[in-house]
């Protein structure tokens, strides 16, 4: 499938420059004031401290025009999207996303990995989730590759949403079509890969 | 998360810091509950100062609403502006609640 392919090899070249954050986000205290997170990086966000920061993360130097990104793997446990929220923060106060861009990306990432963490698995055993988050000329795409089993987010049906004893099931998937610009998703090689595409500017 | 809870004229308010999410949204409803059950049946939740809200905030808001509901309650909402808004309106959950522009109006419609 050429889709199939071309996800491929964008999520490997972006992956050559990545930035540390997996490595920065296994060794902090969590931090659960989002907020707070975001203040302290807004002191440093000049592109001289941005391209500081991306060549400690890596042994490639960032090169003019590529896209920056960072990449985290949890486990399929539903605490560890703390960790995938805290990397997300932190990476949207360096490059200054637009505060509506930080909050869908936090809202659609929440939905997948527990999604994925409560109903992909049919083992109880361990499993790893990868997460990557992009940032593209005009856009910031995301990227979660899990083991579970075959899930394709966009055949979910639509919720109810007019019912009197309505259930909130159903409208994260919902809620990830309607805040995302694009979402593709490929099964290959016995991993879901789900990418999501937000724009910049509204 | 983090939540901050006062009384105000006699209405229990709780104001919600941070994130609701997947993780901290069960300590988030149970809380809810809890006040709903001891204190005076009665809640304003104001959300003016979430990081965002996914849809198990969404979950533990609409079960707090049933309880409160079920014990002659009401739990008012307040701080439902901008992209939490949005979501409201994209989940359909806008006509689900008692939603009010400030704590002051929640206050005000709750007090007994």
């Amino acid at each position: 499938m050429p889709q199939d392919r071309s996800l491929r090899a964008s999520a490997v070249g972006v992956c050559d420059i990545h930035l540390s954050c997996a490595a920065q986000s296994r060794s902090k205290t969590p931090i659960r004031d989002g907020a707070r997170r975001v203040s302290r990086y807004s002191a440093s966000n000049s592109r001289q401290d941005l391209v500081a920061a991306m060549n400690t993360g890596s042994s490639v130097p960032p090169q003019a025009g590529l896209s920056a990104s960072c990449e985290i793997r949890i486990d399929n446990n539903l605490s560890e999207i703390t960790r995938v929220a805290d990397m997300v923060d932190d990476f949207a106060a360096r490059h200054q996303f637009p505060e509506q861009v930080l909050f869908a990306l936090n809202v659609v990432l929440d939905e997948i990995i527990n999604n994925i963490i409560s109903y992909g698995y049919e083992d109880a055993g361990h499993h790893e989730i990868a997460v990557r988050v992009a940032l593209r000329p005009g856009n910031v795409e995301a990227v979660v590759e899990d083991d579970g089993k075959p899930f394709d987010p966009l055949a979910a049906p639509a919720p109810d949403l007019t019912s009197a004893q309505r259930e909130p099931g159903g409208v994260g998937l919902h809620f990830v079509r309607n805040l995302m610009d694009e979402v593709t998703y490929t099964r290959r090689d016995g991993i879901n890969h789900l990418r999501m595409m937000k724009r910049l500017a509204p | 998360m983090k939540l901050v809870e006062a009384v105000a004229e006699d209405v229990m308010v709780v104001e919600a810091y941070g994130r609701l999410d997947s993780t901290t949204s069960k300590v988030f409803g149970d809380r809810l509950i809890s006040l709903l059950q001891t204190g005076r049946g009665s809640l304003v939740v104001d959300l003016k100062n979430i990081a965002y809200i996914s849809s198990a905030g969404f979950r533990a808001l609409l079960i707090a609403n049933r309880a409160a509901a079920g014990r002659d309650g009401k739990l008012a909402l307040c701080g439902v502006t901008g992209e939490v808004r949005r979501l409201f309106d994209i989940g359909g959950f806008t006509s689900e609640f008692l939603i009010f522009p400030t704590q002051a109006d929640g206050i005000g419609k709750l007090r007994p």
